[in-house]
């Protein structure tokens, strides 16, 4: 090929469709050497941009109330927007919860908010996958406390001490400090 | 002001949510969210922490309005905070998330080079959104899909005669082209 290829015939062969003729003459042509450069990068970043998901609603609405002033929900707090009482969420806006990930085997994870509660922590979390274990026990020395876990993966264990607790569930293990 | 709100420059768009225009910044938000978005999946957090990201650099963003005028220095400033979100997030999560085709996370700004890369891909992804919903179909089964189809199934799909693809094609490449050339180019790195 003695002829620069066409910009889209560049492409076609760069993209996969292999055009022995275009091959030759890219290594042969430095301006086409060039532009086929380009050309990959162009070629990498759609593939990227059309594989990406669409901001979600959750994405979205982080975004606007971050312009309106309003405090950026954690996940959990959406969550448990549905039946927190005002006192705890006014608790949160206070910073008066903390929370925490853990990681088990695999990738089941844990998000917990724990707050002070009258004979320690009441936590409230929730696993993923929702559908993981049926029951979440947290063990501290002899003391142990269990809940069920909701259809979506969600929890709530009262009076768990402020200590080093293990989150048991199913057969996995986590340890995290309260 | 120039042109419909869509169609502003972000310099035009970061004035008027400097004006407490919360058009404006719906605007700003679609324009960029996918590139900020793009950055902590990249790096491997979970969906709903790449939002939180998302969430903590609109925060940023809103208390950096009255200090970034130019619309021009939009996009490195989202990709520098998107990465030092999402360094914080690994942290607090203590996750080691170590992509092939991204520099470890270090806390440090993310160097200059792959500042370019996100860009550009910020510049193609614009481009691509701005084409006739056709041209972009096209374009993505010709280029943008893997494994790549063959001729015959992107005729197929685009229900027109094979013949037709090398002309059509071209137009729609001259329109993405227009478009990736018609967003200006980034600011060399001080």
């Amino acid at each position: 090929m003695r002829e620069h290829p066409e910009y889209g015939a560049l492409l076609d062969h760069l993209a996969g469709r292999e055009d022995p003729e275009v091959a030759v003459h890219i290594l042969g042509c430095p301006s086409c050497s060039a532009m086929a450069a380009k050309a990959r990068l162009l070629i990498e970043a759609g593939r990227r941009a059309m594989a990406e998901p669409k901001p979600s609603r959750r994405a979205m609405k982080l975004a606007m109330e971050a312009f309106r002033g309003e405090p950026a929900p954690s996940f959990l707090q959406l969550v448990f927007d549905s039946f927190l009482k005002p006192a705890t969420a006014e608790a949160i806006r206070a910073g008066a919860l903390t929370s925490r990930f853990l990681r088990f085997s695999g990738d089941v994870t844990m998000e917990l908010e724990v707050k002070e509660g009258g004979k320690g922590a009441d936590v409230r979390g929730q696993i993923s996958p929702a559908d993981f274990a049926a029951e979440v026990v947290a063990v501290c020395g002899k003391t142990r406390r269990r809940a069920k876990v909701g259809a979506d993966g969600t929890f709530v264990l009262k009076n768990v001490p402020r200590k080093t607790v293990e989150f048991r569930i199913g057969n996995a293990r986590a340890v995290t400090d309260l | 002001m120039v042109g419909p709100l869509p169609h502003s420059s972000d310099t035009d768009l970061l004035a008027r949510c400097r004006a407490d225009d919360q058009d404006a910044w719906k605007i700003l938000v679609e324009r960029y969210a996918a590139l900020v978005l793009s950055i902590p999946r990249r790096y491997g957090l979970r969906p709903e922490r790449a939002e939180d990201v998302l969430g903590e650099v609109c925060v940023a963003l809103v208390k950096a309005l009255p200090s970034i005028r130019d619309g021009q220095a939009l996009p490195q400033w989202l990709i520098r905070t998107a990465t030092r979100a999402t360094w914080e997030a690994a942290r607090k999560d203590r996750l080691a998330l170590t992509p092939d085709d991204m520099p470890p996370l270090t806390g440090a700004a993310p160097p200059d080079e792959t500042v370019a890369a996100l860009e550009e891909e910020q510049r193609v992804r614009a481009a691509l959104g701005r084409i006739a919903e056709r041209c972009r179909k096209l374009l993505t089964l010709l280029y943008f899909t893997a494994p790549t189809p063959s001729y015959d199934d992107v005729a197929k799909e685009m229900k027109m005669p094979r013949g037709s693809l090398g002309p059509t094609r071209a137009r729609c490449l001259d329109k993405l082209r227009g478009e990736i050339e018609g967003i200006p180019a980034p600011e060399e790195p001080s």
